[in-house]
């Protein structure tokens, strides 16, 4: 996962309950893990029992649910700064976005700016649309 | 005095600096004025001469454990600063891991654990800042099954950290409605001395669920729940927290009318 800084070693800040929640949150694939193989997942994070069984007690609609506003949110504001490449795509190009934000979480308190001119990026190395010049380049002169 | 007033957004700053009636205090994202150059000073200090305002933050993850992202909170602290802001607020809630960057309110297990992280952590920002912090209960589809309950949880931060609350009517409706609680008995288990300053804006349903997507005019609904905390407790400010539809100005005007009339008919209860 792209990430604009290095996270902590492990050995010096242990994984704990809110790195597990933010895991299955932002990766599907953990999501997946930690339904299929719980025991499994549990073993790369130090909960506490009560921590443990609050896990094993949440419902999968929940999660999803929660998991859902994250990146909906993420979409609602790309959409909002980059209107004209979506408009000139021949795409829909959600399903683009949702695989895109799986693999980058921007960091910057820009956010969104760095969110949508990230997707950009990755739409036009992809070949998957080409970006509004006006667009890339308001979004670059913004984020200086 | 209760001061009514609403979330500054750019989109409003035209109106606002017209000092439209109705308005009488400002809250100020802090994270819109990071990039922390003259302009944005400028136009702190010209809102802070104009309205009281207060500062409220999102990316400072109270909920994190370990320490504060010491940039963050300088840029926090600064803000409040060139604001002037009588208190500043964050959320009891954590954004961000050590791994990953969610950029979105999410919940925390309300535990001896926990409180522990958050109260140090209010010490730490309010101590910095150099005013009192308030904090903010969040909207969640999750409900963990906690040791504490939230309102003991807030109620044991609030006296240890010498904190206060910035009840989100809005949120406190969702939850109760999306998790099947009573909004008003849950309100009755928070000390009323813990409540500064309410959040309120329109929530949205999509089906059967409840968001906050800071978008609609306030509904009755709210508006009674606002008049329960009036009666309940002695609020400093209610904040209107529009995030949409921001060129809706007759809009905000009218539920800052109604805002209004329900504080009226409290401070003559009062007398």
């Amino acid at each position: 996962m792209m990430h604009d800084q290095d996270p902590p070693h492990p050995d010096v800040f242990p994984l704990g309950f809110v790195d597990l929640l933010a895991r299955i949150l932002s990766d599907p694939s953990a999501l997946d893990q930690l339904q299929s193989q719980p025991e499994e997942f549990f073993d790369e994070f130090h909960l506490t029992p009560a921590e443990r069984q609050a896990v094993l007690a949440l419902d999968q609609h929940s999660l999803n649910a929660q998991a859902n506003i994250l990146f909906e949110k993420r979409w609602h504001e790309i959409k909002k700064l980059i209107p004209l490449t979506l408009q000139n795509s021949d795409q829909n190009l959600k399903d683009a976005f949702d695989f895109y934000a799986t693999k980058f979480w921007p960091t910057d308190y820009r956010r969104h700016l760095a969110d949508a001119f990230k997707f950009l990026q990755f739409l036009e190395q992809n070949e998957i649309a080409i970006p509004h010049k006006s667009e890339k380049r308001n979004l670059k002169r913004a984020l200086k | 005095m209760r001061r009514i007033g609403v979330g500054y957004r750019r989109e409003l700053h035209d109106w606002l600096i017209g000092k439209p009636a109705g308005v009488q205090s400002l809250e100020i994202t802090a994270e819109h004025f990071f990039s922390l150059d003259a302009a944005a000073q400028q136009v702190l200090n010209t809102l802070s001469e104009l309205y009281p305002t207060f500062v409220h933050g999102l990316g400072l993850s109270l909920g994190t454990p370990g320490p504060l992202r010491q940039d963050h909170l300088e840029k926090f602290a600064t803000v409040a600063d060139w604001a002037n802001a009588e208190w500043v607020s964050e959320h009891v809630s954590f954004t961000r891991s050590s791994q990953v960057d969610l950029g979105h309110l999410n919940p925390i297990l309300y535990g001896p654990d926990s409180l522990e992280i958050l109260i140090e952590h209010v010490l730490e920002v309010a101590e910095k800042c150099h005013r009192k912090l308030i904090l903010e209960n969040v909207t969640s589809s999750i409900r963990f099954e906690s040791a504490m309950s939230e309102t003991d949880f807030l109620n044991q931060l609030c006296e240890r950290a010498q904190c206060g609350l910035l009840l989100d009517v809005t949120n406190l409706f969702i939850n109760s409605q999306n998790h099947h609680f009573d909004p008003v008995k849950w309100l009755y288990e928070i000390a009323p001395t813990n409540i500064v300053q309410l959040h309120v804006v329109g929530y949205s349903k999509i089906g059967d669920t409840y968001h906050d997507h800071h978008a609609v005019p306030v509904q009755d609904e709210l508006l009674d729940l606002i008049r329960a905390v009036d009666h309940y407790a002695d609020i400093q400010a209610v904040t209107l927290e529009r995030d949409e539809r921001l060129d809706r100005i007759d809009e905000i005007e009218l539920d800052l009318a109604r805002l209004a009339a329900v504080e009226q008919a409290q401070a003559t209860d009062d007398a």
